[in-house]
C-alpha cells in the first residue's frame, strides 16, 4: 500500500448536477473507496446509498431522549406531590416531599400529570435531535481543510462535490487522480491537510 | 439532463414556482436581500416599529412602578386584556409551526417558500405572548417560582393546575420552535458565509452556521432529525393551545367548562395564525419582489386552510350553543342566552359570528381566494374576529360569578391598550430585524424542490418503475 | 381486464361470501338467544353492535368527501373502497329499522328477569321498558333529574328523533350515491375538470353537512343513552372514531385484495403502505388526544351531571376495559407504528389495522354498554349475545361491502392522480444497483 501524502487531505471533484454526483459516488463505491463523502447545497436523494454510508441511528436516540423526558416528568411530579406511601419517607428526601391537597383530589393525580409528561417528552426529544445531530456530525467545527479550496465556496450554493480522502486504504495520489478525472468533473483539486 | 420523464408533476404544481430559475439564481435572489444594501423602506418600517415598541416599554415600566392596578382587571373580572392578548398572540404563532411542521409531514411542497417566515412569526408571536403572563404576575422577577426546582423554601409547584401546565407548554414551545427554526437556518447560514464579501459578515455567519459543509452523511442525519422535529412539533403545537384551553376548561365555570375546548381552540389558533401569515405575506412579497416564490397559488392554499379551520371554529360555536341548550342546565342555558348572546357584551358575540363565521364563507369562492386585496381584507377581519372570540369567552362569564353581590363590569384602561399596541411594536421590530439579517426564504429547500434536483439511481430509469 | 383486476374481484367475492356466512350464523345465534336472554338484552346488544358497521359506512363517506376536497395520492388509493362503503348506506339504514322499536316498550316483548340491584345503578337513568330511557313516560327518577329531562324535552322526543335519523340517512345516502354516480360517469366518459368540480361541489358542503348531522346523530344514538350527561367533545369523538375505523378498513382492503397478485414489496406499494400507516398513526394519536381531553376535563371539574359517565366506566369490571383501551387503542398501535418498517410491510400493517378495528369495537362497547349496566360488567349470556349480534351485523355489512368493492375494480382508472407518484419521503431508501456506468 502506498503511504498517503501526509500533507494531503484528499482529492475533490466538482460537478454541476446532483445526478453527476450520484453517478460519480456510485462509481467510487463500486471501485472500493470507503473514506469519502459527497457535498451538496441541499440533500441529494440517493447520494448516501451511492456512497455506501449506513443509515443514521438518530431516531433511536431521539426515542430514548423522549422516554427520558416522560419518565423525568412522571417521577418529578409523583415524588413531589404524588403522596407516596409513608414508608418511603426514609428514602425520599424531606425537601422532595410536598403533598398538596387541592380540592380533595388524590395526591397521585395521574391524569393531571400527563400534560407536563407530554411536554417534557417533546422537549427532551427535540434537544436530543438537534444536539445529537450536531454532535454526530462533529459540529461546531468552524474550520475544515475543504474550505481551503476556492471552488468549494460554491458547495453551499449551486455545485456538487465528491471528496475521496487520503486516509482511504485504496487511496493512491496518482491512481485516484486518474480515476476521478475519468468521472468527468468540472474541476479536480487537491485538498491540502 | 433534467428530466421530464423523472419528475411527474401534479397538474397545478408548477404555479408554486414561477419564472425560470437555476440553483445559482435562486441562491442569489434569496440571499442578496440580506447581503445587499439596506433599503429606505426597511429603515422606515424598522424605525416606525421601533417607536411603537417604546410604547410597550413605557407601559411596562409604569406597570412595574405602579402595579397591576394600572390595568382594568379587578374583582370580579381578574382576567382581562392580558389573557385575551396572550391567547391571541400564541394562536397567531401556531400557524408558523403548522406551516413548517404539519405541511412538511403531509409533503405539501407549497410550504417551502413561506415556512422560514412563518417560523419566525411563531417565535416573535410567542415572545409577545409571553410578556402578558409575566407582567400579570405583578413581581415578574420571581417568575422562576413557577419552575420546579429544589428551593430553600422547600416548595414545589402545584402540578394539578393548568397554569403550571402552561409554563411547561409555552416554554417548551418557545424552545422547540427556536431549535426547529435554527435547524432550518444552518444550511442557509453556511451559504451566507460563503457568499459574503465582507470579512466580518463572513465570520459572523460562519460562526452561526457552526461550520456546516453539506456532507452527504451530515445531510442524511440532518434530514432525519428535521423530519422528526417536524413530527414532534405537530403534537406540540396541538398540546400548547390545548393547555391554553385547559386554563379555562378545567374549572367548572359554565361557558368555560366545555370538553370541546381543546380542538376548538387549536382550530381557532390555526385560523388566526393563517390569517396573520396572509396579512404579512401580501405586503412582503410586493415589497421584496418575491412574487415568483410566494405565488398566488400559495395565497389560494392558505385561504383554503383558513376556510377549513374557520368552519371548524364556527362548528365549535354551534356545538357550544347546542349543548348549552341540550345540557338542560339553567346555568349553561342562562349563560349562553343572557350573557353571551344577548348580554351586555352581546354585540361583540354577534360581531365575532360575523367576522369568524359569516365573512370567511366568502372563501368558498375562487374570486375571493385569488383576488389579493379582498383576501387581504378578509385576513384582517379574521384577525379581529379571533381577538373578539377571546374577548367574548373571557368577558361573558367572569362578570357574573356565583354570588350576585360581586357582579361587575370590565373596561380596559389606557395602559391595557398601550401594552397591546406596544406588542405590535415588538413583533414588527423583531420581524424587520429578521428580514434584514437572515434569508427569509429557505434557499436550500427551494433548490431541493426544483425539478433539476431530482436524481434517479444509476442504472435505472425512473420511467419504468411501474 | 388485467390479471390483477380479475384476481381482485375473485378475492373480494370470496371475502364477501365468507363474511355473509359468518354474519348469518351470528345473526341466527343472536336471534335464538333472544328467547333465552329476552328482548332487553337483544336490543341493547343490537344497538351496541350496530354502531361499528354503520360507522364504517359513514366513515367511508366522510373520507371519500375529504379526499375529493383535499386531493393527494392517498385519495386515489382509498377512493374505490370508500365509494363501496358509501354505497352500502341504504342497507345500513335498513339495519337501523329494528332500533326504532327502542322507542316503544320493546323490553316487554320477551320479558326476562333482570337483576338491577347493582350498587351503582344510580349512575345512569334506567328504564325498564325502553332502549332510550328518556323516551319512557313511566321513568322512576329523582326530582333534579326530572328537571333536566324536562328542560330538553323539545329535543329528546320520539318523533323528532325519528325525523332526525331518517333525515340523516337521507342526506348520507344522497351524498354517497351522488358521488358514486359521478364516479360511474368518470369511468365511462373519462375525467374532466368539470366532473372534478361537481364532485367537489358535493364534497365541500357535504363535509359541513356531515359534521352537523354527526352532532345530532351522536347525541341521539349514543349520548342520550345517558340522558343527563352531556359533553361538547362527544360528537367529535363519535365522528372521528368512524373516520379512524374507515381508514383501518381501507388499509386492510388494500393489503388483502392485492396480496399475492401484486408485489407489495416494490417501492411504489411500500410508499402507499407507509402513507396508510402514517394516517393510522396520526389518527390513533388524535383519537387519544380527544378521548383523554374529555376525560381530563370531566375528571378535573368533578361535576355531578358529568362525572357519572366515567364513574360508570371505572368500576365493577369496566375499569379493566378502560385500561385495555388505553393500552390497546393507543399505546400498542402507537409504538408499533412508530417504526418505519412496520408501516411499510404489508404483513405487519395488516395486523395492526385489524387490531385497531377490534379496538374500535372495544371503544364503542365501552361507550354504549355501561349505559345499560353502569358500574357493573356482568359477563355471561348477555355478553355472548353482544358478541353474536356484533358478528351478525358486522359480518353482513362486510359481506355487502366486499360485494360492492368487487364491482368497479380497485383503482379509479381515470383519476389523474394515477400518474402522480406516492409521496416521496426523505427517509425512503433508494435501491442502488451495484454497477457503475
Amino acid at each position: 500500500m502506498h503511504a498517503p501524502e501526509p500533507t494531503l487531505f484528499g482529492l475533490l471533484a466538482e460537478f454541476d448536477t446532483p445526478q453527476a454526483l450520484v453517478d460519480a459516488a456510485n462509481a467510487a463505491r463500486v471501485k472500493g473507496f470507503k473514506v469519502m463523502d459527497g457535498y451538496s447545497p441541499f440533500p441529494v436523494e440517493g447520494l448516501r446509498e451511492a456512497l455506501g454510508k449506513p443509515r443514521t441511528l438518530m431516531p433511536v436516540l431521539i426515542f430514548c431522549g423522549g422516554l427520558t423526558g416522560c419518565f423525568t416528568a412522571f417521577v418529578l411530579q409523583t415524588f413531589t406531590s404524588g403522596g407516596h406511601p409513608t414508608e418511603w419517607d426514609a428514602y425520599v428526601p424531606q425537601w422532595f416531599n410536598y403533598r398538596l391537597n387541592i380540592a380533595g383530589r388524590p395526591f397521585f393525580s395521574w391524569p393531571a400529570f400527563v400534560p407536563a409528561m407530554f411536554e417534557l417528552t417533546i422537549l427532551f426529544s427535540a434537544f436530543t435531535a438537534l444536539f445529537g445531530m450536531l454532535l454526530l456530525n462533529g459540529y461546531p467545527r468552524l474550520h475544515h481543510p475543504l474550505f481551503e479550496v476556492k471552488e468549494f465556496l460554491r458547495a453551499s450554493s449551486d455545485r456538487f462535490f465528491l471528496c475521496i480522502e487520503a486516509t482511504d486504504p485504496l487511496f493512491d495520489i496518482d491512481e485516484t487522480y486518474a480515476f476521478m478525472k475519468h468521472l468527468n468533473p468540472i474541476s479536480l483539486s487537491e485538498v491540502p491537510q | 439532463m433534467a428530466t421530464k420523464e423523472v419528475v411527474k408533476k401534479e397538474p397545478d404544481e408548477e404555479s408554486l414556482f414561477t419564472g425560470t430559475y437555476s440553483f445559482t439564481t435562486v441562491t442569489s435572489k434569496i440571499n442578496d436581500i440580506v447581503l445587499g444594501p439596506t433599503s429606505k423602506g426597511w429603515v422606515f418600517g424598522f424605525l416606525a416599529s421601533f417607536m411603537v415598541l417604546q410604547a410597550l416599554l413605557m407601559a411596562l415600566t409604569w406597570l412595574l412602578y405602579e402595579g397591576i392596578g394600572t390595568w382594568g382587571v379587578n374583582v370580579p373580572v381578574g382576567w382581562g386584556f392580558d389573557i385575551i392578548n396572550f391567547v391571541w398572540w400564541i394562536g397567531i404563532g401556531h400557524a408558523g409551526t403548522l406551516i413548517s411542521a404539519i405541511l412538511l409531514l403531509f409533503h405539501q411542497k407549497w410550504r417551502t417558500s413561506i415556512n422560514r417566515f412563518a417560523e419566525a412569526m411563531t417565535l416573535f408571536a410567542v415572545a409577545c405572548a409571553g410578556i402578558y403572563p409575566l407582567a400579570h404576575m405583578g413581581r415578574p422577577w420571581f417568575f422562576y417560582w413557577l419552575l420546579p426546582y429544589p428551593s430553600t423554601m422547600q416548595l414545589w409547584p402545584q402540578f394539578r393546575s393548568p397554569l403550571i401546565w402552561d409554563v411547561f407548554a409555552v416554554s417548551t414551545y418557545l424552545t422547540v420552535s427556536l431549535l426547529f427554526w435554527y435547524t432550518g437556518l444552518i444550511p442557509d447560514l453556511s451559504s451566507m458565509r460563503d457568499r459574503a464579501k465582507n470579512r466580518w459578515v463572513r465570520m459572523i455567519y460562519g460562526v452561526l452556521s457552526l461550520g456546516w459543509r453539506g456532507a452527504a452523511t451530515h445531510w442524511h442525519r440532518y434530514e432525519t432529525i428535521y423530519l422528526l422535529l417536524a413530527g414532534l412539533s405537530t403534537p406540540l403545537v396541538l398540546s400548547v393551545h390545548t393547555i391554553v384551553s385547559f386554563d379555562f376548561a378545567v374549572g367548572n365555570v359554565p361557558g368555560w367548562h366545555a370538553t370541546i375546548f381543546p380542538p376548538y381552540f387549536v382550530a381557532g389558533a390555526v385560523f388566526s395564525g393563517f390569517a396573520m401569515v396572509v396579512t404579512l405575506a401580501v405586503p412582503v412579497r410586493v415589497i421584496y419582489g418575491l412574487k415568483d416564490f410566494i405565488t398566488d397559488k400559495h395565497l389560494d392554499n392558505m385561504a383554503r386552510v383558513m376556510l377549513a379551520t374557520g368552519l371548524m371554529v364556527f362548528y365549535g360555536y354551534g356545538v357550544e350553543a347546542f349543548m348549552a341548550y341540550y345540557s338542560g342546565s339553567p346555568d349553561e342555558q342562562g349563560l349562553f342566552l343572557k350573557n353571551r348572546a344577548f348580554g351586555p357584551y352581546g354585540v361583540f358575540y354577534w360581531l365575532l359570528i360575523l367576522c369568524n363565521g359569516i365573512i370567511p364563507q366568502l372563501l368558498w369562492f375562487k374570486f375571493f381566494r385569488t383576488n389579493i386585496p379582498s383576501l387581504f381584507a378578509i385576513s384582517i377581519v379574521i384577525n379581529i374576529g379571533m381577538w373578539l372570540e377571546r374577548f367574548v369567552i373571557l368577558m361573558s362569564l367572569q362578570r357574573i360569578p356565583w354570588q350576585s353581590s360581586t357582579w361587575g363590569q370590565y373596561s380596559p384602561t389606557i395602559w391595557d391598550i398601550t401594552t397591546y399596541v406596544g406588542t405590535f411594536g415588538l413583533f414588527f421590530t423583531l420581524l424587520f430585524l429578521f428580514m434584514r439579517l437572515v434569508p427569509m426564504i429557505s434557499a436550500f429547500e427551494m433548490k431541493h424542490m426544483m425539478p433539476e434536483s431530482h436524481t434517479h439511481a444509476p442504472g435505472t430509469h425512473a420511467g419504468d418503475k411501474h | 381486464m388485467s390479471n390483477l383486476t380479475v384476481r381482485v374481484k375473485e378475492r373480494a367475492l370470496k371475502a364477501s361470501g365468507l363474511a355473509f356466512t359468518v354474519g348469518l350464523v351470528g345473526l341466527l345465534v343472536s336471534i335464538s338467544l333472544l328467547f333465552v336472554t329476552g328482548s332487553q338484552a337483544f336490543f341493547q346488544s343490537y344497538l351496541t353492535a350496530y354502531i361499528l358497521p354503520s360507522g364504517l359506512a359513514i366513515g367511508c363517506l366522510a373520507l371519500l368527501m375529504i379526499q375529493h376536497v383535499s386531493g393527494g395520492y392517498w385519495g386515489y388509493v382509498v377512493r374505490r373502497p370508500c365509494e363501496a362503503g358509501a354505497r352500502t348506506l341504504p342497507f345500513v339504514a335498513i339495519m337501523f329499522l329494528p332500533l326504532f322499536l327502542g322507542l316503544t316498550d320493546v323490553y316487554k316483548f320477551f320479558p326476562k328477569e333482570h337483576e338491577h340491584n347493582s350498587p351503582e345503578a344510580h349512575l345512569n337513568v334506567h328504564s325498564d321498558n325502553r332502549l332510550w330511557a328518556w323516551s319512557d313516560p313511566d321513568l322512576e327518577i329523582e326530582d333534579h333529574e326530572k328537571i333536566v329531562l324536562d328542560a330538553k324535552k323539545g329535543y329528546l322526543s320520539d318523533n323528532f328523533f325519528i325525523i332526525r335519523t331518517v333525515g340523516a340517512f337521507a342526506l348520507w345516502i344522497g351524498m354517497g350515491l351522488g358521488l358514486s354516480a359521478l364516479a360511474r360517469v368518470e369511468d365511462s366518459k373519462g375525467w374532466s375538470p368539470s366532473l372534478k368540480q361537481s364532485m367537489q361541489y358535493i364534497s365541500g358542503p357535504g363535509i359541513v353537512v356531515h359534521a352537523l348531522v354527526i352532532l345530532l346523530i351522536s347525541t341521539d344514538w349514543s349520548m342520550s343513552l345517558q340522558p343527563i350527561w352531556y359533553s361538547t367533545m362527544y360528537p367529535v369523538i363519535f365522528g372521528f372514531g368512524q373516520i379512524l375505523s374507515a381508514m383501518a378498513l381501507n388499509s386492510i382492503v388494500f393489503i388483502y385484495l392485492r396480496d399475492g397478485g401484486e408485489d407489495l414489496n416494490d417501492s411504489r406499494n411500500r410508499k402507499i403502505l407507509r402513507d396508510l400507516g402514517s394516517f393510522l398513526l396520526g389518527f390513533t394519536v388524535f383519537w387519544t388526544y380527544i378521548t383523554f381531553s374529555q376525560f381530563l376535563l370531566i375528571w378535573s371539574a368533578n361535576l355531578k351531571e358529568e362525572v357519572p359517565y366515567y364513574l360508570a366506566r371505572s368500576r365493577g369490571g369496566w375499569e379493566y376495559l378502560t385500561w385495555a383501551l388505553g393500552l390497546g387503542h393507543f399505546l400498542i398501535p402507537f409504538l408499533v407504528l412508530l417504526f418505519r418498517e412496520a408501516k411499510r410491510r404489508a404483513d405487519v400493517l395488516w395486523k395492526v389495522a385489524v387490531f385497531i378495528l377490534v379496538m374500535r369495537f372495544a371503544d364503542i362497547y365501552w361507550q354504549i354498554r355501561p349505559a345499560f349496566d353502569p358500574g357493573h360488567w356482568d359477563i355471561g349470556l348477555e355478553t355472548v349475545q353482544d358478541l353474536a349480534s356484533f358478528t351478525g351485523l358486522m359480518g353482513i355489512w362486510i359481506g355487502l361491502f366486499f360485494r360492492e368493492v368487487s364491482k368497479y375494480g380497485l383503482y379509479p382508472e381515470n383519476d389523474p392522480r394515477k400518474d402522480t407518484e406516492p409521496v416521496h419521503t426523505v427517509a425512503d431508501d433508494v435501491i442502488i444497483p451495484n454497477t457503475a456506468h
